[in-house]
């Protein structure tokens, strides 16, 4: 008697732990010692493609790529012979291989068992197609967001460009006019002999002042125009200043627009992608005149900078009526404008930049008129 | 009158420092301006010379300047330097009555070939509109009777007529008419009668 009831005891057993197996949302797979397929659920079923009675008894690693598969047998092998647990009780992300040969990334824990003298393991895996996919796609979607920003910032540059064609012809045009004038002045004045040295040595000087100025107009626009990976290096924040008031000095002129300085000597380095700085440079001081324009309000904008504690600021200051304070707090986030023909894209993409350079720009609301942006760098260490 | 001068009106002070080396080195003349407003308020109706103007320049431009100058009645030629793209400004300068436009950066010698050719069309201007004021002038010491006279013969008419017409004796009207020639310096009738005819149409300024 006592026989037949532990068959039918362990029948029932047996059910309950097929009940169980079939019920868990996770694929399960249990193997023996040498790796063969005891017991496969209903999940895994759906998972691999193939029924549990095809399998029963065939090696584990027909649900493997066979490059993994091939190793599998000595993976087990090892593991008898020095319980070095390399995935079991740890669980890792897998490659498995439906029916159809097709691959597909999935966690795999597994735990070991012993019962008498047999022992096994047992698989828990999950499907990680769609967490992969969705990972995939979110870095497929910051990846188009960086070439978004990459290319935005380089049209705002062409942008610029195109509004600036006109004016770096005038600005190099005039030192070129100059450079003529004066070498034809001394070529005649030497022929006739009214010219002495020390005043042959002036001019040559003269000339060689605008040399340089129509090279520098040439080269701010080379830096500007060139879309280049952020190349970060020890750079004086003034003298980057300066440069912006020679790139808009035309504008500036042709505008009667004032841009005045308050920069303070021998600042420290900051380690800066000189041309991106600019950039948020010339956006703040454009943004300046654009807002006092439309409110036809103030016509300077002041550029201060000044070292704080490990810190470099360049403050932009308008002379115009300020941003409501509704607004403040949503200058920095994209699409917002308060500009008929803006993106509104301008503020975010240099916040952005100030924040590739472990900097920070921000508002500031010191009780002067005016609206201000605040820009602080790190400073370079030695 | 002053020197015949090139007034150089541009904004950037190499350009201005530039030329007037230049203008010294043939031994012309040379005054700079920063700004169109300080040329006004400095100008003289003596001066003599040309301008040179950048279009191009912030508050009073170069196309404004030469409408105010045309306004004044200043008559000095006006040469515009322009930059290169400004083709509808130098053509709108040109239709406001500048002599001659310049592109940026150009060569010295045609520089000064423009100006030079700006300066002799002063010069002549000059010459003609002193000419004019000096007949001007002759023919204001005319008497009434000569100024008659002086215009009967410009109008063809005889001694004999005129005498009938004004009711003189011929000997007084051939009085009148060489009183007329000497006060004008004509040597001849012909003269005579160019120099009325002159005098009737002031040179266009």
């Amino acid at each position: 008697m006592a026989k037949p009831m532990v068959a039918t005891e362990r029948r029932a057993d047996d059910d309950r732990f097929r009940a169980l197996l079939d019920a868990a949302v996770d694929a399960i797979v249990l193997i023996d010692g040498q790796g063969l397929i005891a017991r496969f659920n209903h999940a895994a079923e759906r998972l691999f493609g193939y029924e549990e009675a095809e399998l029963q008894g065939r090696n584990v690693s027909v649900l493997m790529p066979a490059r993994i598969a091939a190793e599998h047998d000595s993976y087990l092998e090892r593991y008898q012979r020095t319980r070095e647990a390399r995935i079991i009780g740890i669980g890792r992300e897998v490659t498995g291989q439906r029916r159809d040969g097709t691959q597909f990334p999935l966690e795999l824990s597994v735990g070991e068992f012993r019962h008498a003298h047999e022992t096994g393991f047992v698989g828990i895996l999950r499907d990680l197609s769609e967490r992969v996919q969705q990972r995939e796609a979110e870095a497929a979607a910051r990846r188009e967001i960086d070439e978004l920003n990459a290319s935005l910032a380089h049209s705002g540059r062409l942008n610029l460009l195109g509004e600036m064609a006109s004016g770096i012809a005038h600005e190099v045009n005039q030192p070129i006019t100059a450079i003529a004038a004066y070498a034809g002045a001394c070529q005649r004045l030497l022929q006739s002999g009214a010219i002495e040295v020390a005043e042959l040595r002036d001019v040559l000087d003269k000339i060689r002042a605008q040399a340089e100025r129509a090279g520098q107009v040439i080269n701010g626009l080379r830096v500007l125009a060139r879309r280049q990976e952020p190349v970060q290096l020890r750079v004086n924040v003034n003298r980057l200043v300066n440069e912006i008031a020679r790139l808009m000095d035309f504008e500036l002129r042709a505008s009667g627009w004032r841009l005045v300085f308050d920069l303070q000597a021998n600042l420290p380095a900051v380690n800066a992608d000189a041309v991106q700085i600019q950039q948020v440079l010339l956006n703040l001081v454009r943004n300046s005149f654009e807002a006092m324009l439309e409110q036809a309000h103030g016509d300077s904008v002041e550029i201060s900078t000044a070292a704080a504690v490990g810190e470099v600021w360049i403050r932009v200051r308008d002379s115009g009526p300020g941003v409501q304070p509704a607004f403040r707090k949503r200058l920095f986030e994209p699409f917002q404008t308060t500009k008929d023909n803006g993106m509104g894209l301008g503020l975010s993409i240099c916040q952005s930049i100030a924040q590739a350079h472990d900097g920070r720009l921000s508002y500031v609301d010191d009780g002067r008129p005016g609206a201000c942006f605040e820009l602080r760098l790190p400073v370079a260490s030695d | 009158m002053t020197t015949p001068t090139v007034y150089v009106i541009d904004d950037e002070e190499p350009i201005r420092d530039s030329l007037a080396l230049l203008l010294k080195s043939v031994g012309i003349a040379s005054r700079g301006f920063s700004e169109a407003r300080e040329f006004l308020d400095a100008y003289h109706p003596d001066w003599a010379g040309c301008l040179l103007l950048d279009v191009r320049m912030p508050h009073l431009g170069g196309l404004e300047l030469q409408q105010d100058l045309n306004r004044r009645g200043v008559t000095l030629p006006v040469i515009f330097m322009t930059a290169h793209g400004d083709v509808s400004m130098a053509v709108e300068a040109m239709r406001a009555g500048a002599m001659d436009f310049l592109q940026k950066p150009f060569k010295d010698d045609e520089l000064l070939r423009r100006l030079q050719a700006a300066l002799a069309h002063d010069a002549r201007e000059r010459e003609r509109l002193q000419q004019y004021e000096n007949l001007r002038q002759r023919v204001e010491t005319l008497t009434p009777r000569e100024l008659e006279v002086a215009l009967r013969i410009v109008a063809g008419q005889s001694n004999k007529l005129m005498a009938a017409e004004l009711d003189l004796s011929e000997r007084t009207v051939e009085l009148h008419r060489a009183h007329a020639m000497q006060k004008l310096e004509a040597r001849s009738v012909a003269q005579l009668v160019r120099m009325m005819l002159d005098v009737d149409t002031p040179p266009a300024t």
